[in-house]
Protein backbone atom coordinates (compact mmCIF):
# COMPACT_ATOMS: atom_id res chain seq x y z
CA UNK A 1 0.00 0.00 0.00
CA UNK A 2 1.63 3.30 -0.83
CA UNK A 3 1.17 6.00 1.61
CA UNK A 4 4.31 7.30 1.90
CA UNK A 5 3.99 10.68 2.34
CA UNK A 6 5.64 13.92 0.50
CA UNK A 7 7.97 16.14 2.19
CA UNK A 8 5.84 19.58 2.22
CA UNK A 9 8.46 20.99 -0.53
CA UNK A 10 6.66 23.01 -2.86
CA UNK A 11 3.55 23.02 -1.24
CA UNK A 12 2.72 26.81 -0.84
CA UNK A 13 3.05 26.48 -4.56
CA UNK A 14 1.25 23.74 -5.33
CA UNK A 15 -2.25 24.18 -6.25
CA UNK A 16 -5.24 22.68 -5.66
CA UNK A 17 -5.43 19.99 -8.62
CA UNK A 18 -1.77 18.74 -8.37
CA UNK A 19 -2.61 18.27 -4.15
CA UNK A 20 -5.71 16.39 -5.78
CA UNK A 21 -3.61 14.16 -7.84
CA UNK A 22 -1.00 13.60 -5.24
CA UNK A 23 -2.90 12.94 -2.34
CA UNK A 24 -6.14 12.22 -3.25
CA UNK A 25 -6.17 8.75 -2.27
CA UNK A 26 -4.47 9.19 0.91
CA UNK A 27 -7.10 11.14 1.90
CA UNK A 28 -9.34 8.32 0.52
CA UNK A 29 -7.82 5.86 2.71
CA UNK A 30 -7.99 8.15 5.94
CA UNK A 31 -11.73 8.92 5.51
CA UNK A 32 -12.47 5.13 5.41
CA UNK A 33 -10.10 4.40 7.75
CA UNK A 34 -12.45 7.13 10.50
CA UNK A 35 -15.25 5.31 9.04
CA UNK A 36 -17.21 7.67 6.77
CA UNK A 37 -19.48 5.51 5.03
CA UNK A 38 -18.60 4.43 1.40
CA UNK A 39 -22.06 6.24 -0.21
CA UNK A 40 -20.42 9.21 1.54
CA UNK A 41 -16.37 8.89 0.72
CA UNK A 42 -16.54 10.93 -2.08
CA UNK A 43 -18.83 13.47 -1.39
CA UNK A 44 -16.52 13.60 2.15
CA UNK A 45 -13.38 13.79 -0.54
CA UNK A 46 -14.63 16.83 -2.05
CA UNK A 47 -15.17 18.82 1.46
CA UNK A 48 -11.61 18.20 2.58
CA UNK A 49 -10.70 19.57 -0.80
CA UNK A 50 -12.47 22.34 -0.65
CA UNK A 51 -11.24 22.96 3.06
CA UNK A 52 -7.73 22.63 1.43
CA UNK A 53 -8.76 25.35 -1.19
CA UNK A 54 -9.48 27.83 1.59
CA UNK A 55 -6.85 27.30 3.80
CA UNK A 56 -4.26 26.83 0.87
CA UNK A 57 -2.44 30.20 2.13
CA UNK A 58 -2.32 29.49 6.00
CA UNK A 59 -0.03 26.20 5.23
CA UNK A 60 3.33 27.18 5.81
CA UNK A 61 5.42 24.15 4.71
CA UNK A 62 5.62 23.59 8.35
CA UNK A 63 4.72 20.15 8.23
CA UNK A 64 4.56 17.69 6.23
CA UNK A 65 1.45 18.19 3.01
CA UNK A 66 0.27 14.56 3.79
CA UNK A 67 -0.43 15.36 7.85
CA UNK A 68 -1.92 18.37 7.32
CA UNK A 69 -4.45 17.02 4.76
CA UNK A 70 -4.91 14.04 7.74
CA UNK A 71 -5.59 17.24 10.24
CA UNK A 72 -8.60 18.23 7.59
CA UNK A 73 -9.74 14.70 7.08
CA UNK A 74 -10.17 13.98 10.85
CA UNK A 75 -12.09 17.63 11.02
CA UNK A 76 -14.12 16.47 8.10
CA UNK A 77 -15.03 13.10 9.06
CA UNK A 78 -16.02 14.16 12.42
CA UNK A 79 -18.22 16.66 11.57
CA UNK A 80 -19.55 13.41 9.22
CA UNK A 81 -20.10 11.59 12.27
CA UNK A 82 -21.67 14.42 14.33
CA UNK A 83 -24.22 14.70 11.36
CA UNK A 84 -24.63 11.40 10.98
CA UNK A 85 -25.53 10.84 14.51
CA UNK A 86 -28.12 14.11 14.46
CA UNK A 87 -30.04 12.16 11.48
CA UNK A 88 -29.94 8.57 13.01
CA UNK A 89 -28.16 6.70 10.64
CA UNK A 90 -25.95 4.23 10.92
CA UNK A 91 -22.58 4.85 9.02
CA UNK A 92 -23.06 2.46 6.79
CA UNK A 93 -21.97 -0.91 5.19
CA UNK A 94 -17.98 -1.67 5.30
CA UNK A 95 -16.50 -1.41 2.40
CA UNK A 96 -15.86 -5.30 1.56
CA UNK A 97 -13.04 -6.54 -0.88
CA UNK A 98 -13.34 -7.84 -3.72
CA UNK A 99 -14.87 -11.27 -3.54
CA UNK A 100 -12.89 -14.04 -4.16
CA UNK A 101 -14.33 -16.82 -6.34
CA UNK A 102 -12.81 -19.46 -4.84
CA UNK A 103 -14.38 -18.78 -1.46
CA UNK A 104 -17.43 -20.52 -0.33
CA UNK A 105 -21.03 -18.75 0.29
CA UNK A 106 -20.41 -19.59 4.11
CA UNK A 107 -16.40 -18.34 4.47
CA UNK A 108 -18.11 -15.28 2.46
CA UNK A 109 -21.31 -14.38 4.80
CA UNK A 110 -18.63 -15.18 8.28
CA UNK A 111 -16.53 -12.61 6.54
CA UNK A 112 -19.07 -10.14 6.27
CA UNK A 113 -20.70 -10.91 9.74
CA UNK A 114 -16.41 -10.37 10.80
CA UNK A 115 -16.52 -7.05 9.03
CA UNK A 116 -19.75 -5.59 10.61
CA UNK A 117 -18.51 -6.60 13.63
CA UNK A 118 -15.51 -4.88 13.30
CA UNK A 119 -17.36 -1.94 11.98
CA UNK A 120 -19.62 -1.62 15.42
CA UNK A 121 -16.61 -1.77 18.03
CA UNK A 122 -15.00 0.72 15.24
CA UNK A 123 -18.14 3.16 15.68
CA UNK A 124 -17.80 3.39 19.10
CA UNK A 125 -14.34 4.55 19.44
CA UNK A 126 -12.78 8.09 19.28
CA UNK A 127 -12.29 8.99 15.72
CA UNK A 128 -7.91 9.48 16.09
CA UNK A 129 -7.54 6.58 17.85
CA UNK A 130 -9.65 4.38 15.17
CA UNK A 131 -8.20 5.94 12.25
CA UNK A 132 -4.20 4.88 14.22
CA UNK A 133 -5.75 1.14 15.01
CA UNK A 134 -7.34 0.33 11.51
CA UNK A 135 -3.92 2.05 10.01
CA UNK A 136 -1.71 -0.19 12.23
CA UNK A 137 -3.80 -3.48 13.29
CA UNK A 138 -6.06 -3.73 9.59
CA UNK A 139 -3.96 -1.57 6.92
CA UNK A 140 -0.48 -2.74 8.19
CA UNK A 141 0.90 0.43 7.95
CA UNK A 142 4.59 0.85 10.03
CA UNK A 143 4.74 2.53 12.98
CA UNK A 144 6.95 4.99 11.07
CA UNK A 145 4.79 5.58 8.40
CA UNK A 146 1.92 6.22 10.33
CA UNK A 147 4.52 8.68 12.55
CA UNK A 148 5.12 10.55 9.09
CA UNK A 149 1.30 11.14 8.44
CA UNK A 150 -0.01 12.21 12.25
CA UNK A 151 3.23 13.91 12.47
CA UNK A 152 4.44 12.95 16.23
CA UNK A 153 7.58 11.02 16.77
CA UNK A 154 7.33 7.41 16.60
CA UNK A 155 6.97 6.98 20.82
CA UNK A 156 3.96 8.96 20.49
CA UNK A 157 2.52 6.73 18.16
CA UNK A 158 3.17 3.65 20.48
CA UNK A 159 2.01 4.87 23.39
CA UNK A 160 -1.24 6.37 21.25
CA UNK A 161 -1.80 2.45 19.60
CA UNK A 162 -1.52 1.14 23.27
CA UNK A 163 -4.32 3.40 24.08
CA UNK A 164 -6.63 2.88 20.89
CA UNK A 165 -6.30 -0.91 21.82
CA UNK A 166 -7.42 -0.45 24.99
CA UNK A 167 -10.57 1.36 23.51
CA UNK A 168 -10.79 -0.89 20.84
CA UNK A 169 -11.05 -3.87 23.48
CA UNK A 170 -13.62 -2.05 25.94
CA UNK A 171 -15.56 -1.07 22.63
CA UNK A 172 -15.54 -4.97 21.67
CA UNK A 173 -16.74 -5.72 25.11
CA UNK A 174 -20.09 -3.32 24.98
CA UNK A 175 -20.79 -4.70 21.13
CA UNK A 176 -20.88 -8.18 22.57
CA UNK A 177 -22.64 -7.31 25.57
CA UNK A 178 -25.43 -5.87 23.49
CA UNK A 179 -25.64 -8.48 21.30
CA UNK A 180 -25.74 -10.83 24.16
CA UNK A 181 -28.94 -8.85 25.34
CA UNK A 182 -30.48 -8.71 22.38
CA UNK A 183 -30.51 -12.21 21.60
CA UNK A 184 -31.20 -12.80 25.05
CA UNK A 185 -34.77 -10.99 24.64
CA UNK A 186 -35.06 -12.74 21.46
CA UNK A 187 -35.35 -15.77 22.53
CA UNK A 188 -38.21 -14.45 25.18
CA UNK A 189 -35.84 -13.85 28.18
CA UNK A 190 -34.71 -17.66 28.56
CA UNK A 191 -30.95 -18.23 28.86
CA UNK B 1 8.13 1.65 25.36
CA UNK B 2 8.34 -1.78 23.21
CA UNK B 3 7.86 -1.98 19.73
CA UNK B 4 4.13 -3.00 18.93
CA UNK B 5 3.61 -6.36 17.08
CA UNK B 6 0.59 -6.81 15.54
CA UNK B 7 -2.19 -8.29 17.40
CA UNK B 8 -2.63 -10.90 14.33
CA UNK B 9 0.65 -11.93 14.67
CA UNK B 10 0.74 -12.10 19.20
CA UNK B 11 -0.69 -15.73 21.04
CA UNK B 12 -1.71 -13.65 23.68
CA UNK B 13 -4.33 -12.23 21.95
CA UNK B 14 -8.04 -13.96 21.66
CA UNK B 15 -8.64 -16.08 18.40
CA UNK B 16 -11.56 -14.17 18.50
CA UNK B 17 -10.38 -10.81 18.38
CA UNK B 18 -7.67 -12.03 15.55
CA UNK B 19 -10.07 -13.60 13.58
CA UNK B 20 -12.14 -10.31 13.53
CA UNK B 21 -8.93 -8.59 12.40
CA UNK B 22 -7.92 -11.24 9.68
CA UNK B 23 -11.28 -11.07 7.94
CA UNK B 24 -11.84 -6.90 8.63
CA UNK B 25 -11.13 -5.80 5.12
CA UNK B 26 -8.49 -3.80 4.69
CA UNK B 27 -9.06 0.26 3.33
CA UNK B 28 -10.06 0.12 -0.92
CA UNK B 29 -7.76 2.26 -3.28
CA UNK B 30 -9.24 5.57 -4.74
CA UNK B 31 -10.94 4.25 -7.86
CA UNK B 32 -9.91 5.86 -11.16
CA UNK B 33 -13.07 6.75 -12.29
CA UNK B 34 -14.30 8.19 -8.79
CA UNK B 35 -10.81 10.21 -9.22
CA UNK B 36 -11.95 11.29 -12.64
CA UNK B 37 -15.12 12.52 -11.28
CA UNK B 38 -13.77 14.04 -8.15
CA UNK B 39 -11.38 16.40 -10.42
CA UNK B 40 -14.33 17.20 -12.88
CA UNK B 41 -16.24 18.86 -9.34
CA UNK B 42 -13.52 20.10 -8.05
CA UNK B 43 -12.87 22.01 -12.00
CA UNK B 44 -16.18 23.07 -11.57
CA UNK B 45 -16.01 24.26 -8.07
CA UNK B 46 -12.69 26.51 -9.04
CA UNK B 47 -14.23 27.81 -12.33
CA UNK B 48 -17.78 28.79 -11.41
CA UNK B 49 -16.89 31.16 -8.07
CA UNK B 50 -14.08 32.95 -9.87
CA UNK B 51 -16.77 34.15 -12.53
CA UNK B 52 -19.29 34.62 -9.34
CA UNK B 53 -16.80 36.32 -7.21
CA UNK B 54 -15.88 38.73 -10.28
CA UNK B 55 -19.46 39.07 -10.91
CA UNK B 56 -20.62 39.74 -6.63
CA UNK B 57 -17.42 42.06 -6.89
CA UNK B 58 -18.84 44.36 -9.44
CA UNK B 59 -22.48 44.70 -8.00
CA UNK B 60 -20.49 45.86 -4.57
CA UNK B 61 -18.79 48.29 -6.32
CA UNK B 62 -21.58 49.64 -8.18
CA UNK B 63 -23.69 49.61 -4.91
CA UNK B 64 -21.12 51.04 -3.43
CA UNK B 65 -21.14 53.77 -5.72
CA UNK B 66 -24.26 54.40 -6.23
CA UNK B 67 -24.48 54.64 -1.92
CA UNK B 68 -22.09 57.18 -3.06
CA UNK B 69 -23.83 59.04 -5.37
CA UNK B 70 -26.61 59.01 -3.55
CA UNK B 71 -24.69 60.86 -0.31
CA UNK B 72 -23.24 63.07 -2.49
CA UNK B 73 -26.32 64.32 -4.17
CA UNK B 74 -27.99 64.44 -0.69
CA UNK B 75 -25.16 66.53 0.72
CA UNK B 76 -25.47 68.98 -2.00
CA UNK B 77 -28.96 69.34 -1.42
CA UNK B 78 -29.29 70.04 2.01
CA UNK B 79 -26.63 72.66 1.43
CA UNK B 80 -28.69 73.89 -1.71
CA UNK B 81 -31.56 74.26 0.96
CA UNK B 82 -30.27 75.48 4.27
CA UNK B 83 -29.79 79.16 2.90
CA UNK B 84 -32.92 78.97 1.40
CA UNK B 85 -34.33 79.03 4.80
CA UNK B 86 -32.28 81.48 6.45
CA UNK B 87 -34.26 83.91 8.49
CA UNK B 88 -33.70 86.57 6.48
CA UNK B 89 -36.05 87.29 3.90
CA UNK B 90 -36.14 90.30 3.63
CA UNK B 91 -32.44 90.29 2.02
CA UNK B 92 -30.79 89.07 -0.86
CA UNK B 93 -27.77 88.29 -0.27
CA UNK B 94 -25.66 88.88 -3.74
CA UNK B 95 -22.78 87.31 -5.00
CA UNK B 96 -20.11 89.03 -4.06
CA UNK B 97 -18.96 90.13 -7.91
CA UNK B 98 -16.44 93.08 -8.46
CA UNK B 99 -19.42 95.33 -9.07
CA UNK B 100 -21.14 95.06 -5.97
CA UNK B 101 -17.73 95.49 -3.99
CA UNK B 102 -17.44 98.70 -5.96
CA UNK B 103 -20.97 99.50 -5.30
CA UNK B 104 -20.19 99.24 -1.85
CA UNK B 105 -17.26 101.19 -1.30
CA UNK B 106 -18.79 103.66 -3.21
CA UNK B 107 -21.88 104.00 -0.95
CA UNK B 108 -22.39 105.26 2.68
CA UNK B 109 -23.29 102.57 5.28
CA UNK B 110 -27.16 101.80 5.41
CA UNK B 111 -27.66 103.23 1.91
CA UNK B 112 -29.53 101.23 -0.81
CA UNK B 113 -28.29 100.73 -4.20
CA UNK B 114 -30.47 99.51 -7.20
CA UNK B 115 -30.95 95.54 -7.53
CA UNK B 116 -27.76 94.07 -9.16
CA UNK B 117 -28.20 91.86 -11.89
CA UNK B 118 -29.22 88.60 -11.05
CA UNK B 119 -27.09 86.35 -9.44
CA UNK B 120 -24.36 84.95 -11.35
CA UNK B 121 -25.24 81.50 -12.48
CA UNK B 122 -22.55 78.93 -13.44
CA UNK B 123 -23.14 77.58 -16.65
CA UNK B 124 -23.74 73.98 -14.84
CA UNK B 125 -27.34 73.58 -15.87
CA UNK B 126 -29.08 73.31 -12.68
CA UNK B 127 -32.05 71.23 -12.28
CA UNK B 128 -35.39 72.64 -11.82
CA UNK B 129 -36.78 73.55 -8.73
CA UNK B 130 -33.25 74.91 -7.13
CA UNK B 131 -33.51 78.37 -9.61
CA UNK B 132 -32.46 81.49 -7.97
CA UNK B 133 -34.58 83.54 -5.52
CA UNK B 134 -35.62 86.50 -7.38
CA UNK B 135 -34.55 89.92 -6.68
CA UNK B 136 -35.67 92.12 -4.36
CA UNK B 137 -36.00 95.57 -5.59
CA UNK B 138 -33.81 96.79 -2.76
CA UNK B 139 -30.94 95.63 -1.48
CA UNK B 140 -28.43 96.49 1.09
CA UNK B 141 -25.43 95.45 1.12
CA UNK B 142 -24.36 92.12 1.91
CA UNK B 143 -22.30 92.04 5.30
CA UNK B 144 -18.79 91.21 4.35
CA UNK B 145 -18.65 87.58 6.86
CA UNK B 146 -21.94 86.44 5.08
CA UNK B 147 -21.53 83.63 3.28
CA UNK B 148 -23.20 84.26 0.01
CA UNK B 149 -26.24 82.95 -1.12
CA UNK B 150 -27.84 80.80 -4.30
CA UNK B 151 -24.80 79.17 -5.17
CA UNK B 152 -26.05 77.83 -7.95
CA UNK B 153 -22.61 75.78 -8.85
CA UNK B 154 -24.26 72.37 -8.77
CA UNK B 155 -22.45 68.97 -9.65
CA UNK B 156 -23.27 67.42 -13.02
CA UNK B 157 -25.60 65.09 -12.48
CA UNK B 158 -24.37 61.36 -12.06
CA UNK B 159 -26.40 58.49 -13.20
CA UNK B 160 -27.03 55.97 -10.70
CA UNK B 161 -27.73 53.41 -12.83
CA UNK B 162 -25.16 50.57 -12.34
CA UNK B 163 -22.05 50.84 -15.25
CA UNK B 164 -23.33 48.63 -18.51
CA UNK B 165 -20.19 46.15 -18.24
CA UNK B 166 -21.86 44.47 -15.25
CA UNK B 167 -24.88 43.64 -16.92
CA UNK B 168 -22.46 42.26 -19.73
CA UNK B 169 -21.02 40.26 -17.39
CA UNK B 170 -24.25 38.66 -16.16
CA UNK B 171 -24.94 37.96 -19.76
CA UNK B 172 -21.77 36.45 -20.38
CA UNK B 173 -22.35 34.57 -17.12
CA UNK B 174 -25.30 33.38 -18.35
CA UNK B 175 -24.56 32.50 -21.67
CA UNK B 176 -21.08 29.95 -20.04
CA UNK B 177 -23.82 28.47 -17.39
CA UNK B 178 -25.96 27.05 -20.13
CA UNK B 179 -22.70 26.18 -22.05
CA UNK B 180 -22.11 24.37 -19.13
CA UNK B 181 -25.15 22.82 -18.15
CA UNK B 182 -25.51 20.98 -21.37
CA UNK B 183 -21.55 20.10 -21.42
CA UNK B 184 -22.19 16.29 -20.11
CA UNK B 185 -24.96 15.20 -22.41
CA UNK B 186 -24.67 17.27 -25.34
CA UNK B 187 -21.52 19.11 -26.04
CA UNK B 188 -22.90 20.47 -29.50
CA UNK B 189 -25.72 22.30 -27.60
CA UNK B 190 -22.93 23.10 -25.32
CA UNK B 191 -20.20 24.38 -28.36
CA UNK B 192 -23.24 26.41 -30.07
CA UNK B 193 -23.67 28.48 -27.17
CA UNK B 194 -20.26 29.14 -26.55
CA UNK B 195 -19.93 30.25 -30.09
CA UNK B 196 -22.92 32.83 -29.37
CA UNK B 197 -20.96 34.13 -26.78
CA UNK B 198 -17.93 34.05 -28.63
CA UNK B 199 -19.73 36.24 -31.68
CA UNK B 200 -21.76 38.54 -29.13
CA UNK B 201 -18.65 38.72 -26.61
CA UNK B 202 -15.47 38.15 -28.76
CA UNK B 203 -13.22 40.01 -25.97
CA UNK B 204 -15.87 39.81 -22.93
CA UNK B 205 -14.48 39.64 -19.81
CA UNK B 206 -15.14 35.60 -19.38
CA UNK B 207 -13.46 34.69 -22.67
CA UNK B 208 -10.78 32.51 -21.42
CA UNK B 209 -13.53 30.55 -19.41
CA UNK B 210 -15.36 30.35 -22.84
CA UNK B 211 -12.69 28.84 -24.35
CA UNK B 212 -11.76 26.22 -21.79
CA UNK B 213 -15.37 24.82 -21.98
CA UNK B 214 -14.91 24.95 -25.86
CA UNK B 215 -11.84 22.84 -24.97
CA UNK B 216 -13.55 20.46 -22.86
CA UNK B 217 -17.27 20.39 -25.26
CA UNK B 218 -14.66 19.74 -28.19
CA UNK B 219 -13.10 16.95 -26.21
CA UNK B 220 -16.47 15.53 -25.29
CA UNK B 221 -17.43 15.80 -28.69
CA UNK B 222 -14.72 13.86 -30.01
CA UNK B 223 -13.14 15.85 -31.92
CA UNK B 224 -9.69 16.12 -30.17
CA UNK B 225 -7.31 17.74 -32.81
CA UNK B 226 -9.63 21.07 -33.00
CA UNK B 227 -9.72 20.65 -29.13
CA UNK B 228 -5.96 20.51 -29.08
CA UNK B 229 -5.17 23.32 -31.12
CA UNK B 230 -7.87 25.67 -29.43
CA UNK B 231 -6.00 24.38 -25.92
CA UNK B 232 -2.71 25.59 -27.11
CA UNK B 233 -4.06 28.89 -28.57
CA UNK B 234 -5.49 29.63 -25.07
CA UNK B 235 -2.30 28.35 -23.12
CA UNK B 236 -0.41 32.03 -23.11
CA UNK B 237 -3.80 33.86 -22.25
CA UNK B 238 -4.82 31.11 -19.43
CA UNK B 239 -0.65 31.58 -18.10
CA UNK B 240 -1.13 32.36 -14.62
CA UNK B 241 -4.54 32.82 -13.85
CA UNK B 242 -6.50 30.02 -12.24
CA UNK B 243 -7.76 28.21 -15.29
CA UNK B 244 -4.29 27.30 -16.13
CA UNK B 245 -4.26 24.09 -14.36
CA UNK B 246 -7.18 23.16 -15.59
CA UNK B 247 -6.17 23.59 -19.31
CA UNK B 248 -2.76 21.97 -18.40
CA UNK B 249 -4.73 19.03 -17.29
CA UNK B 250 -7.34 18.99 -20.29
CA UNK B 251 -3.89 19.05 -22.29
CA UNK B 252 -2.42 16.46 -20.70
CA UNK B 253 -5.59 14.15 -21.15
CA UNK B 254 -5.77 15.38 -25.27
CA UNK B 255 -2.17 14.56 -25.52
CA UNK B 256 -2.64 10.61 -24.61
CA UNK B 257 -3.06 8.64 -27.66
Amino acid sequence: MDISPDTAAGGLEADLLSIHAEHAGFVWLTLQRVGVAPADIEDCLQEVFIVVHQRLDSFDGSSRMTTWLYGISIRVAAAYRRRSYRRKERTGEPMHEAIDPRESPELAACRREAQERVRQVLDEMDIEKRALFVMFEIDEVSCEQISEIVGVPVGTVYSRLHSARKEFEAALRRVEARESSRSFWRRGGRS
Amino acid sequence: MKRPTRWLEEERVSADVRALLRNAGRSQALPDETRTRSIARLDRYLLWPAAAGLLFWLKGVAIAAGIGVVGVVGVVAVAQIRPMFRPEPAVVAVAPTRLHVGARMASPPGATIPAAPAPVVSAVPAPAGIAPAPPEPTVRPAAPDRAPAARIHLPVPISTQAPPEMDDLTREATMLERARASLDRDPSASLAELDAHAARFPSGALRIERELLAVDALTRAGRRDEARLRAEALLPAAGGTIYEPRLRSLLEKLGEP
